[in-house]
C-alpha cells in the first residue's frame, strides 16, 4: 500500500543548480576556490582512496598516486564542474569520473604523468589503511551503497575536524576535548558520564552540560553547512539529510 | 584524519539530530516517527510529569518555508478542539532555531498496523473517523492527507486523526499550486493542484481509500486503483461513490458518507446502490433473521403436528 506523503516538485521552488562547492571550483575568488577544494578533498578523499584500493584492488602506493592524481586533476581541470544534478547525485558522478580516470591511467600507466598533475595534497593515508583492515573487495552490485556509506563517514569526520579546529581557534579547547570524549567511543571503555568528564577536566557538571550542549549545536551547524555546500537544491539536501541523520520518513 | 566506526557514526548522527527545547522543561526520550515535514519525538514534560510528543521541523536549505508550515499546522490543530484530534500545548523554536510544537503523546498504533477487529468493528471505527473529519470541515479545514498511517488507535479504543501538515482552509482551496498528498489517497483534483478546487470532497475521496483498506485489508495503489474483491456490492458501491473522480459525483460530505456506511451496517438500503428485488428480499431476511427463524420454526412445528 502506498503511504508516502509527497510534497510537490522540489524544482518548482528551488531551481536545479550545482552544489555550491562545485560552483565554487570555477570561481574567480581565491577564497571561494580554496573553500571548494577543502570541501571536495576533506569529504571525498578517503572514499576515493578506499574505493581505488578495494574496487580496483590496487596496492597502497598505486592507490595513493591515483587518489592524489584524481583530486588534483579535478581541482585543476575543473571537470567536476560538468556535473548536472538533473542526472543524479554528485557522488555518483564523482564515482563514475573516478572509474574513467582509473581506466585512463591504466592505459597510460603514467605514474610520471600523475605526479606532474599538481602539488601533492596532505592526506593521512595511514588512517585510511587502518580502516581498510579486513575489508573485502567491493562487489559490483553494492558499489553505490558502499560509496554512500563511505561518503557519510567522510562528511561526519570532516565536520568533526572542522568543529575541533574552530573551537581551538576560538579558545574552546576544553569544549572540543569534552565533545570528542562524549561523542566517540574509546575502545571497549564505556562512554564517560558527565560526572566523570567533570572530574577529568576539573569542572562542575553544569559546566560540562553547557559545554556539550554548545558543542553539539556547533557540530550540527558545521555538518549542515557542509551538506548545503554539497547539495544542489532543497530536494537533494533533504534526501542527503535523511541519509545522514537517519530520519526514516514514513 | 579522524577514523569513525559505525557506532561512532551513529552516535554523532544522533547528537546532531537531537532536539533541544529552551528552558529545560522537556527531556527528549526517543524518536517515534517522521513525516514529510518533521520528526516526532517522545519527551517527558518535567513540569507536569507527563509524556508529550514534540514535532520538530526537518532541516532545510530554506528553513523558513518548512517552519512556516509547521507553525501553520500547530495553529490549525489548536483551532480544532475535538476528542479525536490531539491537542497542541506549545509552539516555539529550538535552541538551534528549528521550529517545533509540543502536543499530546498518543500511544497506540496507526490504523495501517493496528488490528481494527471484526469487519463490522472496523466499519464502526470508520464512522468515528468520518465524524472527526466532518468536525474539521465544519471548522473550515480540509485535512488533505488522510490515510491509514495518519489515523492512530489508542489502547482503550481512542481514535486520533494525526498529521495536519497539509491541512488547508476549506474556502481557500489549493494553497500552494503544487500537488501535495499521498498518491492513491490523494483526490484527482488535488493531484492536478487545481487552484480553488480542493474542498471537503477531497477528504471524502481519501476516506473512500481508507474504507476500502478497512473492508479488504488492501489500500489503493499509487494510481488510485482499488481491489474490492470479496466485499458485498452495496459496500463496494459506497466506496466507488466516495472515490468518484469527479468531485460532484462523490458524497458531498464526510457525514453523508458515514450515513451510508451506517446504513450498510444496519442492513438498510444505501444511497449509493440500487438493489434488485432479490437483494432486497435477501437483506430483509438477514436483517430480520431472528423473526424469520422464529416463524419458520413455528411453521415447521405446525407441519409436524399436522402430519402426525
Amino acid at each position: 500500500m502506498s503511504s508516502d506523503t509527497e510534497m510537490g516538485s522540489g524544482s518548482t521552488s528551488f531551481p536545479t543548480t550545482r552544489p555550491s562547492f562545485v560552483a565554487g571550483m570555477g570561481s574567480s575568488a581565491p577564497a571561494e576556490r580554496a573553500r571548494a577544494a577543502e570541501v571536495l578533498v576533506s569529504s571525498y578523499w578517503k572514499p576515493v582512496y578506499k574505493y581505488v584500493r578495494l574496487r580496483f584492488r590496487k596496492g597502497n602506493e598505486d592507490a595513493k598516486d591515483l587518489t592524489q592524481g584524481f583530486l588534483a586533476q579535478a581541482l585543476e581541470k575543473g571537470w567536476l564542474q560538468r556535473f548536472d544534478p538533473r542526472r543524479g547525485r554528485f557522488r555518483g558522478f564523482l564515482r563514475l569520473s573516478l572509474d574513467g580516470f582509473v581506466a585512463n591511467e591504466e592505459k597510460a600507466r603514467g605514474r610520471a604523468k600523475r605526479a606532474a598533475a599538481g602539488p601533492l595534497l596532505a592526506l593521512d593515508f595511514e588512517s585510511a589503511e587502518g580502516e581498510l583492515a579486513g575489508a573485502e573487495p567491493i562487489a559490483s552490485d553494492s558499489v553505490e551503497a558502499w560509496f554512500d556509506a563511505e561518503w557519510r563517514r567522510g562528511i561526519f569526520a570532516a565536520a568533526l575536524e572542522e568543529l575541533e579546529r574552530t573551537l581551538q581557534a576560538q579558545g574552546h579547547a576544553v569544549r572540543a576535548a569534552l565533545f570528542r570524549r562524549h561523542a566517540l567511543a574509546d575502545g571497549a571503555e564505556p562512554r564517560p558520564s558527565y560526572e566523570a568528564l567533570a572530574r577529568e577536566h576539573g569542572l562542575d557538571v553544569t559546566a560540562v552540560t553547557n559545554h556539550l550542549a554548545a558543542a553539539r549545536r556547533a557540530f550540527r551547524g558545521v555538518l549542515l553547512a557542509r551538506l548545503r555546500d554539497e547539495t544542489a537544491d532543497e530536494e537533494e539536501f533533504q534526501a542527503e539529510l535523511r541519509a545522514l541523520l537517519g530520519a526514516d520518513w514514513t | 584524519m579522524t577514523s569513525l566506526s559505525d557506532e561512532e557514526l551513529a552516535r554523532l548522527s544522533e547528537l546532531a539530530a537531537r532536539p533541544e527545547v529552551p528552558g529545560g522543561r522537556y527531556e527528549v526520550l526517543e524518536k517515534v516517527g517522521a513525516g514529510g515535514m518533521g520528526t516526532v519525538y517522545r519527551a517527558r514534560d518535567r513540569a507536569l510529569e507527563r509524556e508529550v510528543a514534540i514535532k520538530v521541523v526537518h532541516d532545510a536549505r530554506d528553513p523558513s518555508r518548512l517552519a512556516e508550515r509547521l507553525r501553520s499546522e500547530a495553529k490549525t490543530i489548536a483551532a480544532l478542539e475535538h476528542s479525536s484530534i490531539p491537542p497542541v500545548h506549545e509552539i516555539g523554536e529550538l535552541v538551534d532555531g528549528r521550529a517545533y510544537y509540543v502536543m499530546k503523546f498518543v500511544q497506540g498504533a496507526t490504523l495501517a498496523r493496528a488490528h481494527a477487529g471484526s469487519a463490522n468493528a472496523a466499519l464502526r471505527l470508520f464512522l468515528r473517523l468520518c465524524e472527526a473529519v466532518a468536525f474539521a470541515h465544519a471548522k473550515g479545514v480540509v485535512h488533505r492527507d488522510l490515510k491509514p498511517e495518519n489515523v492512530m488507535l489508542g489502547p482503550l479504543g481512542e481514535l486520533y486523526v494525526m498529521d495536519w501538515g497539509l491541512a488547508g482552509a476549506l474556502a481557500g482551496g489549493e494553497r500552494r499550486g503544487e500537488p501535495a498528498g499521498t498518491p492513491g489517497f490523494m483526490a484527482p483534483e488535488q493531484e492536478r493542484a487545481e487552484a480553488g478546487a480542493i474542498d471537503a470532497r477531497a477528504d471524502v475521496y481519501a476516506l473512500g481509500g481508507i474504507l476500502a483498506f478497512l473492508a479488504t485489508g488492501r489500500g489503493p495503489s499509487r494510481s488510485g486503483e482499488l481491489d474490492l474483491r470479496g466485499i458485498r456490492r452495496p459496500l463496494a458501491a459506497v466506496i466507488a461513490r466516495a472515490r468518484a473522480r469527479d468531485p460532484a459525483a462523490r458524497y458531498p460530505s464526510a457525514l453523508e458518507l458515514a450515513r451510508d456506511v451506517e446504513a450498510y451496517l444496519d442492513r438498510e438500503p444505501v444511497a449509493a446502490y440500487r438493489e434488485g428485488p432479490l437483494e432486497r428480499a435477501g437483506r430483509f431476511l438477514v436483517k430480520h433473521q431472528f423473526v424469520v427463524w422464529l416463524v419458520l420454526g413455528y411453521l415447521t412445528l405446525r407441519a409436524i403436528v399436522f402430519f402426525l
